[in-house]
């Protein structure tokens, strides 16, 4: 096929192909662009090369998170999730329970679980022992210092469960005065409690056990084998080894209890006097505690001592209070 | 069209380099009026121009460093790079016509009363023309553009089209004839 004539070269046969040629040489003119016009259209190319590019679109993204990261390591992390209470805090007091003769029930003392509600607890044989009567209390529940439910300690399940004697609800302030480690939260007597799981805090688990082991072991020689000096004895070596230990407010209220056992005085009251100045509202039935200071004073013949320590117990402590100011008044 | 820049007489590199000669800037010095007349005359009124323009260096310029001259020549590559961009033009203006109706508004050619009468003849002949020319089959109406307005050679417009010069007559027929069939169904309706 030969090559064709272009219409706009005026090879258009008819009235319908020049009519179309001119439309086709109308619409062949082309206005060029300026200069200037024509570095726009470059400019303007160039930037819609830089936003088309890869790197463009993902620059932001990559700058925020590269920002969130920066800013993420900046933060502080946020703390761990808190572990659950610390026997510090808490006190094993609260929580431990020792089958003292070792028959699996949760009792105390050679007594069946079931008689647990009435048997008393070792401050209620503390209080017994300084009263002349048996007593009990109901127990009171009571959470952890931050709400927090107790845990079971797994660490401790090996050891005899040891039901320690547990403040009364009145006796105990978080900040209760004193120096010594503060108490953990209002505590009711453990008298009528099955077992309690232990709470433990940040003293690793063989620690804690060891001080649990030291603790049921004298609580078992005072109770079961009354043998109170060798209780005495135990319980010094727990506080030679474990002097901030988490069990330690519990071995300074059962070595007032073996020490009264043992009949040694000035141990006691040296004892006693400690736990005084620490405050006895900061230890695990602080009252009795105060009561048997006074108690012990009067015996000694320190009355003015005593009388003073009977100021501010609590009304249930009334009647054994009313036989120290007696036991003072003379004959 | 500029010669290419060639290396160096005497430098014989180890290993051919693969860097393309040409920049963005001055390719675009080179070949922008020739992109424009194209993206006017294969764009219609219908297409921005200078959008169009924009389009082509945007794609010239993420394509030159991989451009090789043994592949064919700027010229060529730079025409094929604008049919395409003014094919995707014409063809989201047809989505907009289609979604939206109506071509005068799709095409958004409003008849500048400001203009001196020999542009406002000028411009309706444009309209009427390329009303005509957007429903025809885009190898004729390139065929013919290329050839009546582009006053290109057979040969020259087969190697563009990457198609034989026959086919390249066959198509300008074709195009002609339909070109004539459709300006006369205008007479007819105005």
């Amino acid at each position: 096929m030969s090559a064709p004539s272009r219409w706009t070269d005026g090879a258009a046969n008819g009235p319908r192909e020049q009519a179309a040629a001119e439309l086709l040489r109308a619409a062949a003119e082309v206005s060029p662009s300026s200069p200037e016009q024509l570095a726009a259209l470059l400019q303007g190319a160039k930037a819609r090369a830089l936003l088309r590019s890869p790197w463009a679109w993902l620059k932001v993204p990559l700058l925020v998170s590269a920002a969130g990261g920066l800013l993420w390591l900046a933060l502080p992390r946020p703390e761990a999730p808190a572990p659950p209470p610390t026997a510090a805090k808490t006190n094993v007091d609260v929580n431990v329970d020792v089958d003292v003769d070792g028959d699996g029930d949760g009792d105390v003392a050679g007594q069946p679980a079931d008689a647990v509600e009435h048997a008393p607890s070792a401050v209620a044989q503390l209080e017994a022992l300084t009263l002349g009567g048996r007593e009990h209390r109901r127990p009171s529940t009571s959470l952890g210092e931050n709400g927090e439910t107790p845990v079971q300690n797994h660490a401790l399940s090996a050891a005899p469960r040891l039901r320690l004697p547990r403040a009364s609800a009145e006796g105990l302030g978080v900040n209760g005065g004193g120096t010594g480690p503060k108490s953990s939260q209002p505590l009711g007597l453990n008298g009528g409690e099955t077992a309690r799981p232990v709470t433990v805090g940040a003293a690793a688990p063989d620690t804690l056990a060891e001080e649990a082991r030291l603790l049921s072991l004298a609580l078992t020689q005072l109770r079961k084998g009354h043998d109170a000096p060798a209780a005495v004895q135990t319980l010094e070596e727990h506080r030679a080894r474990f002097p901030a230990g988490l069990l330690a407010r519990e071995v300074k209220v059962a070595l007032a209890e073996a020490l009264r056992a043992a009949g040694r005085t000035e141990a006691l009251l040296t004892l006693l006097a400690q736990l005084e100045a620490e405050g006895f509202s900061t230890y695990p039935r602080g009252a009795a505690l105060q009561l048997l200071f006074a108690q012990v004073s009067a015996e000694q013949g320190l009355c003015a001592a005593a009388l003073q320590l009977l100021d501010g117990l609590p009304a249930e402590h009334a009647s054994a209070a009313e036989d120290v100011r007696a036991r003072c008044a003379g004959p | 069209m500029s010669a290419p820049v060639k290396p160096m007489e005497g430098v014989q590199p180890a290993v051919a380099p693969r860097v393309a000669p040409f920049t963005l800037d001055s390719v675009f010095r080179q070949h922008a009026s020739t992109v424009e007349r194209w993206a006017t005359r294969f764009g219609g009124p219908s297409v921005d121009r200078d959008d169009v323009v924009q389009e082509v260096f945007v794609v010239v310029s993420r394509r030159l460093p991989s451009f090789r001259e043994e592949t064919g020549s700027l010229t060529t590559w730079l025409y094929r790079i604008t049919r395409n961009v003014i094919r995707h033009h014409r063809r989201r203006l047809r989505w907009r016509r289609f979604l939206r109706g109506g071509a005068e508004e799709t095409a958004g050619h409003v008849p500048d009363a400001r203009l001196p009468s020999d542009a406002l003849e000028r411009e309706d002949a444009r309209r009427r023309l390329y009303a005509a020319l957007d429903g025809m089959n885009d190898r004729h109406r390139t065929a013919l553009i290329l050839f009546e307005m582009e006053q290109q050679t057979g040969e020259q417009i087969a190697e563009l089209m990457n198609a034989r010069v026959a086919t390249v007559w066959v198509w300008l027929h074709r195009a002609r004839a339909e070109l004539l069939e459709r300006l006369a169904k205008q007479e007819a309706a105005s």
